[in-house]
C-alpha cells in the first residue's frame, strides 16, 4: 500500500469518517435538515476549538504589545549585529509570551475540519448518485444515521450541495472574515521603522487578502461549506468581542489602508523604555516586560485581560529571576 | 547565512504560506466529482440488426453486437449540432402550412426544415428563406422567432443531460428509445438511426430512475417529487402525481398498476390514469430500488437496510428481511426465491412467501453490490462495486469455480442484463466500455470500448 493511500486511509478514518457520522446525526435530529445540522455543528467546533482560538487571540494581542520594543531593536542592531537582533527578538518573544507560530497554528488546525467538511458535504449533497453509494460505506453501523437518508438539502434559498450562485453567501463569508481578521489584526501606525511598517502593511494585507481568497472559494466549493466558514466567521466574531471587554472600534474596520496618524504614546513609551530604563536580563535588551506600554500601537488602552497576563507573566519571571 | 531581518519576517509570512497551503489542498480536493450514469445495457432488435443500447456519461450508443462501431450515437459526433426533433420540425411545417404560400414556397421552407439543425448555418439559411417570402411582415417575425425557439432549446437542452441512471425505455415496436438524463431532460430516440423524436425539459428536476412503457405512454419519476405519464409519441404530458420525496427508481409497471418507490419512504401504487390505488409507507427510510412485482407480491429494497414485500392488492406488509446496509440493486425472483444484493456486500436469498432464509448464509462479496444481479447460465450473476463478478449457485449460494471475474479499475453499479437468448451477461461499468460475459462459464469478458 503507497504512502498516499495510508495518509487517505488515516485521514478517512480520523476527520472525515466521525465528521460525516456526526453531521448525519445532527441532521437526522433537526428533520433531515442538513443545513441547520451544518450551523450546530459549526457552532460546536467553535466550542471544541475555543483554546485553540482564545490562544490566537492571545498571541495576536501579545504582538501587537511587543511591536514598539521589536521597532527599537532594529534600529539598535539593524545593519551592525544581525545576530544580536535575531537573539534578541527570540527573547522578546519568550519573555512577552509571544510564539511567533501562535497565530498561525489555530488556523492550521482548521485545515483538516476544512479539508474533511468539503468530503461530507460532497457525500452527502453532492447529489450524485454514486456519493450516496459511497455515503452509506462510511456510516457507522447504527441504525440512527443508517436511517438517516435522504437529507433535506436546501436551506433557505441555498442548495448546499451546489455552489451559491445568488453570491450572498461568498459575501457574507467575505464580510465577516474582514471584521474579524480586522480584530486580530494591529492597525499599522506611520510612526513605525520601515521594516515594522513593512510587517504591518504584510499583516494589513491579509485583512483584505484573506476575505478575497474565501469570497472566491466560496463561489466554487458547495455552498454547505460556505455556509460553515460565515458561522464560523460570525461566531468567532461574537466571541472575541466578548473576550475584548466589549471593546471593539467599529469605526477602524473601514480603515483600510495605513493609519496616517502617527501614535505618539506608544512610540514616545517606547522610546522612553531604551533610553531610560536600565538594561535588564541581558545587557543591550529593553526589558521588554518592564517597558511594554500600556497602550497599542494606536494609542489605544489595551484590554484588562492582556494587561493581568502581563502582570501574572511578570510576577512569573520575577519569581525566576528571585530563584536564580 | 540566514539574516535576521528574514527571521523577524517570517511570521508574518507564515499566513500568506499557510494560505498558499490551503490552495494546494483545495485544489487537491478538487471539484465534486461529476455525475457519471449507471444506466444498464438494453439489447434491441432493430429490423434485423441486434443492437446493444448502451450509455456513457451523456451518450447513447447503439452498439452492433460486440463492436465497438456504434450504429449510431446520440448526441450525434457532427460539430454544426444535429437535427432539430422530428416533433419540432412538424410543429415548424404546422405554422408553414398556416401561412397559407403558394406551392413553391411552402415546399422550399419544408425542405429547409428538414435539414434545420439546431445550431449552424441552417438556422439562417431557413430564416432567409422565410424573408423571401410573401407572407406578411408579421408572419414571418412569429415563424423566425419559432424557429429560434426550438432551436435554442433543443440546443440547450440536450447540453444538460450530464449522465444517464436509469432505465432505457423501448416502445413495444422497439422502434424508439427513451433516454431520461440525470438534469432532467428526456428524449426519444429513433433507434434505426439515432434521430431525435422530441424532447421534453423537466430541469431544474433530475430525473435518477428510468422510463417504463407500454402502449402508447410512458412513465418516469423526478427528484422534483412527481410522476409524470406521457403521450409516447409526442411527449406530451398525460398526467402528473405527486409524491412526498423524490423518484429515484424505474416506475414497474404490471397488469394495471404503476408502482412507484420514493424517497419519502414509501411505495405508490397508481392507476394508468394517475389515481393512487395505494401507499405503503411503513419502510424506515428512503426507497431508492426499483420494485419488482411478482404473483401477488412487489418487493422493494430501502435505506433503512430492509428488503420489502408487500401485497399488491392493497399494499399492506408481507414481511421484510433485515440486511447491514442499504438495499439498493433491483432485486429478482425466480422459483420462489427473491434474490437481494445490498450495499453491505451480501446477497440474501429468501423465500417468496414467508422471507425465511433459502441458503444457510447470505453469500458475501466483500464489497457494495449496488447492481441488480441477474439470473443466467443457471447461476446468479452478481457483480459487486470494485469490478469482482460473481457466478452463485441458485440453491446454496456458493460461489462457481471461475468466480470471480475481475474487471480491473472499474466500478460496477449498473443493473446487469442480459441478451435475448439469456447466455450473455451486458455489464456496463464506470469506464467507457461495455463488457460482455460468458453466463455459462464466465471466463475472459468481452470488451468493447465505446466510441469517443
Amino acid at each position: 500500500m503507497d504512502p498516499l493511500t495510508i495518509l487517505s486511509f488515516l485521514f478517512h478514518l480520523i476527520f472525515v469518517d466521525p465528521m460525516t457520522n456526526v453531521l448525519v446525526a445532527l441532521a437526522r435530529v433537526f428533520g433531515g435538515n442538513f443545513g441547520v445540522a451544518i450551523i450546530v455543528f459549526t457552532l460546536v467546533m467553535k466550542v471544541i476549538t475555543w483554546p485553540l482560538t482564545s490562544s490566537q487571540y492571545k498571541q495576536s494581542r501579545a504582538m501587537q504589545a511587543i511591536q514598539p520594543q521589536m521597532q527599537e531593536l532594529q534600529k539598535k542592531y539593524k545593519g551592525k549585529d544581525p545576530k544580536k537582533l535575531q537573539a534578541e527578538t527570540m527573547a522578546l518573544y519568550k519573555e512577552a509570551g509571544v510564539n511567533p507560530l501562535g497565530c498561525i497554528f489555530p488556523m492550521l488546525a482548521q485545515f483538516p475540519i476544512w479539508i474533511a467538511l468539503y468530503q461530507v458535504i460532497r457525500l452527502a449533497l453532492g447529489g450524485s448518485p454514486e456519493s450516496l453509494v459511497t455515503l452509506s460505506q462510511r456510516l457507522y453501523p447504527l441504525p440512527f444515521v443508517h436511517t438517516a437518508v435522504p437529507f433535506n438539502h436546501v436551506l433557505l434559498f441555498w442548495d448546499l450541495g451546489q455552489s451559491d450562485t445568488t453570491l450572498i453567501l461568498p459575501i457574507l463569508v467575505a464580510a465577516t472574515m474582514y471584521v474579524q481578521q480586522k480584530l486580530i489584526t494591529p492597525t499599522p501606525s506611520a510612526g513605525a521603522s520601515a521594516q515594522s511598517q513593512q510587517q504591518q502593511q504584510t499583516a494589513q494585507m491579509m485583512t483584505w487578502m484573506m476575505p478575497l481568497m474565501f469570497g472566491f472559494w466560496s463561489l466554487n466549493v458547495p455552498a454547505g461549506l460556505a455556509l460553515y466558514w460565515f458561522v464560523s466567521n460570525l461566531s468567532g466574531i461574537v466571541l472575541q468581542y466578548f473576550y475584548m471587554g466589549r471593546k471593539v472600534n467599529w469605526k477602524s474596520m473601514l480603515q483600510f489602508g495605513p493609519a496616517t496618524a502617527p501614535a505618539p504614546a506608544a512610540k514616545i513609551r517606547a522610546d522612553r523604555a531604551v533610553e531610560e530604563k536600565p538594561k535588564s536580563a541581558k545587557e543591550g535588551r529593553p526589558a521588554a516586560a518592564e517597558s511594554a506600554p500600556d497602550v497599542d500601537s494606536e494609542g489605544q488602552p489595551m484590554n484588562a485581560l492582556l494587561k493581568s497576563e502581563r502582570n501574572a507573566r511578570r510576577k512569573q519571571h520575577g519569581r525566576r529571576r528571585g530563584k536564580r | 547565512m540566514t539574516s535576521p531581518a528574514h527571521h523577524t519576517r517570517s511570521p508574518r509570512r507564515l499566513p500568506v504560506i499557510a494560505l498558499a497551503a490551503l490552495a494546494l489542498l483545495a485544489a487537491a480536493c478538487g471539484a465534486p466529482p461529476s455525475p457519471g450514469g449507471w444506466a444498464p445495457a438494453l439489447p434491441v432488435k432493430v429490423g434485423s440488426a441486434d443492437l446493444v443500447l448502451v450509455t456513457h456519461k451523456s451518450h447513447v450508443y447503439a452498439l452492433p453486437d460486440q463492436s465497438s462501431n456504434a450504429t449510431w450515437q446520440f448526441p450525434p459526433k457532427d460539430k454544426t449540432g444535429y437535427p432539430v426533433s422530428e416533433s419540432a420540425g412538424a410543429a415548424l411545417n404546422a405554422e408553414i402550412a398556416r401561412l397559407n404560400l403558394d406551392a413553391t414556397a411552402t415546399s422550399s421552407l419544408k425542405t429547409k426544415v428538414a435539414d434545420l439543425h439546431v445550431s449552424g448555418p441552417s438556422i439562417t439559411a431557413l430564416k432567409d428563406a422565410i424573408s423571401a417570402t410573401s407572407a406578411s411582415d408579421a408572419d414571418r417575425s412569429k415563424l423566425k422567432s419559432a424557429v429560434d425557439s426550438i432551436t435554442k432549446f433543443e440546443s440547450g437542452a440536450l447540453g444538460k443531460i450530464q449522465a444517464i441512471y436509469g432505465d432505457i425505455g423501448l416502445s413495444p415496436d422497439k422502434k424508439t428509445a427513451f433516454v431520461a438524463g440525470f438534469k432532467g431532460v428526456l428524449f426519444a430516440l429513433d433507434t434505426t438511426n439515432g434521430r431525435l423524436r422530441w424532447l421534453r425539459d423537466d430541469s431544474p428536476d433530475g430525473i435518477v430512475g428510468g422510463i417504463a412503457t407500454d402502449d402508447g405512454t410512458i412513465y418516469y419519476g423526478t427528484k422534483g417529487k412527481h410522476v409524470f405519464a406521457l403521450d409516447a409519441a409526442t411527449g406530451v404530458q398525460k398526467w402528473q402525481f405527486n409524491t412526498k420525496g423524490e423518484v429515484w427508481a424505474t416506475p414497474t409497471l404490471s397488469s394495471d398498476t404503476v408502482y412507484v418507490s420514493s424517497l419519502d419512504g414509501s411505495l405508490y401504487a397508481l392507476d394508468k390514469s394517475g389515481g393512487q390505488r395505494w401507499r405503503f409507507s411503513g419502510a424506515g427510510s428512503g426507497v431508492a430500488a426499483k420494485p419488482v412485482v411478482s404473483g401477488d407480491a412487489v418487493y422493494i429494497g430501502a435505506f433503512d437496510s430492509k428488503l420489502y414485500s408487500v401485497k399488491t392488492s392493497d399494499g399492506s406488509l408481507n414481511w421484510s428481511l433485515k440486511g447491514d446496509n442499504w438495499f439498493w440493486a433491483t432485486p429478482v425472483v425466480s422459483g420462489g426465491t427473491v434474490y437481494a444484493a445490498a450495499l453491505d456486500g451480501k446477497v440474501y436469498a429468501v423465500d417468496v412467501a414467508t422471507g425465511a432464509a433459502r441458503w444457510d448464509r447470505p453469500f458475501n462479496a466483500g464489497e457494495a453490490v449496488r447492481s441488480g444481479p441477474v439470473i443466467a447460465g443457471g447461476g446468479l450473476i452478481v457483480a459487486a462495486r470494485n469490478g469482482r463478478v460473481f457466478k452463485l449457485d441458485l440453491a446454496t449460494g456458493k460461489a462457481s469455480d471461475a468466480s470471480p471475474v475481475v474487471l480491473v479499475n472499474t466500478k460496477i453499479l449498473a443493473d446487469l442484463t442480459t441478451d435475448a437468448t439469456g447466455k450473455t451477461v451486458y455489464i456496463v461499468p464506470d469506464s467507457a466500455t461495455l463488457y460482455t460475459l460468458d453466463a455459462e462459464n464466465l471466463g475472459l469478458p468481452g470488451n468493447v470500448p465505446l466510441p469517443q
